[in-house]
């Protein structure tokens, strides 16, 4: 008797085809000779050669990278600091308020908090003088506040599985709260700010409704390349320059995913 | 300066947790030197004391005193105690030298100096072998002697243990006591050692408090404790013991007791007459034999042979239970269903009062 009745395998593999062979699709035809998406004439590396000589893809993964690297680093510290205070300082006055706040961009539709940000750049530029009207800067920020929330939920996780007895050790060893901090808190969660980086970094690389809201005229992104690219009709160089993103998303997520289980299982409590 | 007489002194500490009493009204003294047991049940509150004692938990009120130093605010990072936790809690994410090493670097030791005492404590408890290790390849009484090791490279005032031999399987636990022992002696510091085992508090401590409900019930060393418990609780805690309810008779030195239907004649002071009082005898002080103080008759109930001695358990004629240890091959021994005469001394009978 076979382990997979023969349903459950055709709904497992209806639902596997549905979802990755779109994509995969994208990829092989983004290896095709030619010009047309419905005809295969051959392997080509043609589209890609493109793409290398295309100043305006260039500058848009510049720009992408740029903004990625930025966000999810600023993310990942104030993540953190959100995390640390959710899961080691106990309940203070307004935690309830805190967590409800900190969920919000979650469930908030993207449109939404785009325009919001928005109208707070458009506003502060007004009332401050900064920022100086929208680029790179204002893209980082927008990306950092939506991810910190991701990253302060994984290292919250973290925490809460991980004994305090590590930390309180150290205290009695006699380590300052701050050493505490810097020597044993923080090592036994850097997986964890690690899978968090490379989460928030796939989040900023693949946004494209809020990056078009809060960039300015030159920081474009390679998702609004590509979307606007579509608009004007699908080009094999378009699927070449798909293809590159899902690849950098596909491997950042894959990391992330190592990450977390590399330790998980060794550091949880007995 | 003169040395305070005392490693640590708890005075009225208080303690509770959301409206739960977990420490209610200590006070404790443990001497230079002195090696102490907290013993009790799980959710007494010894625990509960230890971290009180080393500042990971702040009192609700009481005086914590230090080496003569007042320390009930102090911080944990600045008390010079050391505490071995039950998990251990090693870093895990340093080698066993680096673990060591930890506690040291906070006071700002560094090269020869620090490399030293690291292998110092290392070698101490036979572990500088596996210096390079990290704590996910050790056993867990390696863990346990490298979590010991990171404690005594402080050289700290007081040494608390959690629960010490929790982890250990029972050969390790009985070369560990005597291990732990030794190294109070060469250490020359005190050591607490919490525990809910009577074994390892008889074996290993100078004296043991006995803790229930957050109170310490009795302070006294190990004899003292077995042949003189204060109340039915450190009875029956400590050791194997015939608890029975009794009342103080008008004759004098003698309590009567119903369910052995018998004026026990007692040699300990006794409380004024027709007070209840509660008796405890001794399984080994009990005699086959019609001749002494007190004698009943009984049948014989059940056996448990343990090798060098036998457990008895007598129905005496009116109803009592009676547990009786006896060497084995020193008397025809009895088998279940034998009528049999107790006797025991006036001198084996402890009166509780409380």
């Amino acid at each position: 008797m076979s382990r997979f009745p023969l349903f459950a395998m055709a709904v497992l593999g209806l639902g596997l085809v549905f979802l990755y062979v779109p994509t995969l699709l994208v990829i092989a035809t983004s290896f095709n000779e030619s010009r047309l998406a419905g005809v295969w004439t051959g392997f080509s590396l043609r589209w890609y050669g493109e793409l290398l000589n295309d100043r305006q893809f260039l500058n848009a993964t510049a720009n992408s990278l740029i903004v990625a690297g930025l966000s999810a680093t600023a993310a990942t510290a104030l993540g953190t600091c959100a995390g640390l205070v959710l899961a080691r300082h106990g309940r203070f006055r307004g935690r309830v308020l805190f967590l409800g706040l900190l969920a919000t961009p979650l469930v908030l539709p993207e449109v939404i908090i785009g325009l919001s940000m928005l109208l707070v750049f458009v506003a502060a530029e007004q009332t401050l003088g900064w920022p100086a009207g929208r680029g790179i800067g204002t893209i980082v920020v927008a990306h950092a506040t939506l991810a910190m929330t991701y990253i302060a939920y994984i290292v919250q996780a973290r925490l809460t599985g991980l004994s305090r007895e590590c930390e309180e050790a150290a205290s009695d060893l006699g380590a300052s709260p701050l050493r505490v901090l810097t020597a044993i808190t923080l090592p036994m969660i850097a997986p964890a700010m690690g899978a968090g980086w490379l989460l928030a970094f796939v989040l900023s690389l693949d946004d494209l409704v809020i990056a078009s809201f809060t960039s300015g005229p030159q920081s474009t992104t390679l998702p609004m390349v590509i979307f606007s690219a579509v608009r004007l009709g699908v080009s094999p160089k378009i699927n070449a320059l798909a293809s590159v993103l899902v690849v950098m998303s596909a491997v950042c997520l894959g990391l992330a995913a190592w990450l977390q289980a590399r330790r998980g299982g060794k550091v949880l409590p007995e | 300066m003169p040395q305070p007489a005392t490693a640590i002194e708890i005075v009225e500490v208080r303690k509770s947790f959301g409206g739960v009493v977990a420490v209610d009204g200590v006070s404790l003294a443990v001497r230079n030197n002195e090696f102490l047991a907290l013993l009790g049940a799980s959710g007494c509150g010894k625990t509960t004391l230890l971290r009180l004692m080393a500042g990971l938990e702040a009192v609700d009120a009481g005086r914590i005193i230090i080496a003569g130093a007042d320390m009930t605010a102090t911080p944990p990072f600045l008390r010079p105690v050391n505490l071995m936790f039950q998990s251990y809690a090693l870093f895990p994410h340093m080698s066993v030298a680096e673990n060591v090493a930890f506690g040291l670097k906070q006071d700002g030791m560094a090269g020869a100096e620090l490399a030293a005492r690291v292998t110092d404590a290392l070698e101490l408890v036979e572990m500088a072998s596996l210096a390079k290790r990290r704590p996910d390849q050790l056993s867990g009484g390696q863990k346990q002697r490298v979590a010991l090791a990171r404690c005594i490279a402080k050289r700290p005032k007081v040494l608390l243990l959690d629960e010490p031999m929790a982890a250990l399987d029972r050969a390790l636990r009985e070369r560990t006591r005597l291990e732990l022992r030794n190294l109070r002696e060469r250490l020359g510091i005190a050591f607490v050692v919490v525990t809910h085992d009577q074994e390892d508090a008889m074996t290993m401590a100078d004296r043991v408090a006995v803790m229930d409900k957050g109170r310490v019930v009795q302070v006294a060393p190990p004899r003292e404790l077995y042949d003189a418990p204060c109340s039915k609780l450190v009875a029956s805690f400590f050791g194997e013991s015939n608890v029975w309810e009794a009342c103080v008779s008008t004759e004098g030195q003698r309590v009567d007791c119903a369910a052995l239907g018998l004026s026990v004649a007692v040699a300990a002071s006794l409380p004024a007459a027709g007070s209840s009082v509660a008796i405890s005898v001794r399984p080994e002080r009990i005699e086959f034999s019609n001749v002494g103080d007190n004698a009943v008759a009984g049948v014989v109930e059940d056996v448990v042979y343990l090798g060098t001695v036998s457990t008895y358990l007598v129905r005496a004629a009116h109803g009592a239970l009676i547990r009786i240890t006896r060497q084995n091959g020193t008397h025809p021994s009895s088998v279940r269903g034998d009528r049999v005469h107790l006797s025991w001394p006036a001198s084996a009978v402890v009166v509780l009062t409380a």
